[in-house]
């Protein structure tokens, strides 16, 4: 899809990205997903279902539950917020009737960053750039020192 | 919505040539419409819920060509369609989740099988 046709989609998927803004930060790429991107993996697509990556430790569910799993085994436990706190890298999860949607990443500068499904790579001010639209909302924050790696 | 069955025909030669072009046009306008709406879902098992892609699932043995040129071009998902269309599945356990991989061993399986 031309850069000018995602670029549209974007603004009218994600209704607070249009008045926030937000810098594209990488290309769409169809070889990984968000959650692949917010564990530091660029060369899998991570998903529940039997024909994709999901590491062994987390149940293969769609709920959110299990993607929290996901995180636990790289090291994050669960926190209250999203705000910056020098030291820790934190994660943000997406859930829609009790299902994950997305999850994004937040940088050393404070700023988050997600890949868009098949799409780019964002960076966008807070996590709740992206609720309201298909990511439906934030549940739950997660957090891990810089540097921790996990199982 | 009828489920094609899985082919079980011997390899041939020059199956892109049977494609008929109105089967064509009308993958291509599926095809582009569920690339679009599902360009930013991050779980391909919603994707494949769009009605475009049953639709695409539902044209069968003419499809399969069709996915196989639009795969080269990393646009899409499209081992779900190719897996329910034909009844097989060419990747090898230890490449799920690698989608370059995906993409070449069916690749492969449409040479093997006269459909590139």
């Amino acid at each position: 899809m031309a850069m000018s046709r995602w670029l549209t989609w974007l603004n009218v998927s994600f209704p607070h990205l249009r008045g926030e803004g937000f810098v594209v930060v990488g290309p769409p790429s169809i070889r990984y997903n968000c959650i692949a991107y917010s564990a530091g993996d660029t060369g899998q697509w991570w998903e529940y279902t039997p024909r994709h990556y999901w590491p062994s430790y987390a149940t293969r569910s769609a709920s959110i539950e299990s993607l929290q799993e996901v995180f636990a085994g790289l090291a994050f436990v669960e926190c209250n917020d999203g705000r910056f706190e020098p030291g820790y890298q934190k994660v943000a999860l997406y859930e829609d009737n009790g299902e994950y949607r997305h999850a994004s990443i937040q940088m050393p500068n404070g700023a988050w960053r997600s890949k868009m499904g098949r799409g780019p790579v964002i960076e966008h001010r807070n996590p709740e750039s992206l609720s309201g639209g298909p990511y439906g909302e934030v549940h739950s924050f997660m957090r891990r020192t810089h540097g921790a790696q996990g199982l | 919505m009828t489920t094609p069955q899985p082919t079980s025909e011997s390899p041939q030669p020059s199956k892109q040539l049977d494609v008929k072009p109105a089967d064509r046009q009308r993958f291509n306008e599926l095809a582009d419409q569920w690339e679009e709406e599902t360009f930013f879902m991050s779980r391909s098992d919603l994707a494949i819920a769009h009605p475009a892609h049953q639709e695409i699932i539902s044209m069968g043995q003419p499809a399969v060509p069709l996915i196989l040129e639009r795969m080269r071009t990393e646009s899409g998902h499209w081992f779900e369609a190719l897996e329910q269309i034909t009844g097989e599945d060419p990747v090898s356990p230890a490449d799920y989740g690698n989608i370059a991989a995906m993409q070449n061993s069916w690749l492969q399986w449409g040479e093997d099988h006269g459909y590139v």
